[in-house]
């Protein structure tokens, strides 16, 4: 119905416009501006009216769209959607905080392997020191120097199976 | 300006017989448009009611799995503080084993009872990291001979049980596994 008013008025505009000419040709100068004046008026109208109409129509397509959006149908499939998500983030979440509980424990083992390590080293290295003090007038000094500073490395770097092989080398002297 | 004005009644004409035609397919099917209107309608009710259900019964799941997370990372957090402290335990008794083995044979070289503790804990890693149930009770078991061959030896070292002045099983242990 609006478009078809808008559209006779874009016409009866367009004709106005067209007789204001005619009148312009016919030097009837004031006659022409009073009608060119109704002629935009008019066409002003008209477009006021498609603009009224499309306004109208794009908020009636908006209150459609948040009745839709706040419907009951809508408002339980948000809802269901919401709970199936928690569920997948609950299923998630015990995997990341197992991986987690088996991290730490990981690091607490490996922290007690590591103590055990270096403690034993450091013993084992004493021994091994000891040994090579009592063959010392078996070595030269240069040689007595380069184990000492072998077991001391070993011991560093915890490497009981280097210290072992130290031990027995140094246990061969005579 | 009669042109026009024929011209202007056939537009009017046109647009008449559109909106006629359009009047009698709305008079038409005005029966089958109520039906599918109330279908719809009645199509949103039943969808919603189910949704409805569906929440509900997803509310009620996710509050078992909740529990049940909150119970299973209780327990694997129990199972690992238990296994933190065996290993603990275990690491102190390969030190313990190594003390015996000190004592009992006093004329040994140190390293003889540092090699069978490392040994020990060798054995003690290699079980703790397996993760088939199958070798890893093997693995213990290995472990455990392994330690009472070991006490026992020097048990009857100490007794004055033995001839022998090496601990030879536990030696012989450690050479079957290195070959």
């Amino acid at each position: 119905m609006i478009i078809k008013i808008f559209l006779t008025l874009f016409f009866a505009a367009l004709i106005v416009l067209i007789v204001a000419d005619i009148l312009y040709e016919l030097n009837l100068g004031y006659f022409a501006t009073l009608v060119l004046k109704l002629g935009d008026d008019v066409l002003l109208l008209s477009f006021a009216l498609l603009l009224i109409s499309g306004m109208m129509f794009f908020s009636k397509q908006i209150a459609e769209n948040l009745k839709r959006y706040f419907s009951a149908t809508e408002r339980a499939q948000r809802r269901a959607f919401f709970s199936i998500a928690q569920h997948r983030y609950l299923q998630q979440l015990l995997a990341s905080k197992k991986q987690q509980i088996l991290y730490f424990a990981t690091l607490k083992k490996q922290a007690l392997l590591h103590k055990n390590d270096k403690k034993q080293a450091a013993l084992l290295a004493k021994a091994v020191l000891k040994e090579l003090q009592r063959h010392k007038t078996h070595l030269s000094e240069i040689e007595f120097k380069n184990y000492r500073q072998a077991i001391k490395q070993a011991a560093a770097q915890q490497k009981i199976e280097v210290l072992l092989n130290l031990q027995q080398n140094i246990s061969t002297f005579k | 300006m009669s042109q026009l004005n024929s011209w202007l009644l056939s537009l009017f004409s046109v647009f008449h017989s559109a909106k006629t035609e359009n009047l009698k397919w709305q008079q038409q099917h005005q029966h089958t448009q109520q039906q599918l209107k109330s279908a719809q309608i009645l199509a949103e009710k039943a969808l919603e009611i189910e949704l409805k259900k569906r929440t509900v019964q997803l509310a009620h799941d996710i509050d078992l799995l909740t529990t049940e997370n909150q119970t299973q990372l209780a327990m694997l957090k129990i199972k690992c503080q238990q296994d933190i402290k065996d290993y603990k335990q275990y690491l102190n008794s390969l030190d313990q084993l190594k003390l015996s083995i000190q004592k009992s044979y006093a004329h040994l070289p140190e390293a003889v009872a540092f090699t069978i503790h490392h040994h020990a804990k060798q054995l003690l890693n290699q079980m703790w990291e397996e993760e088939n149930f199958q070798d890893k009770m093997q693995l213990e078991m290995q472990l455990l001979k392994f330690m009472t061959t070991v006490h026992e030896e020097a048990r009857l070292f100490l007794e004055g049980n033995t001839i022998e002045n090496l601990p030879e099983k536990t030696l012989a242990l450690i050479q079957n596994k290195s070959h």
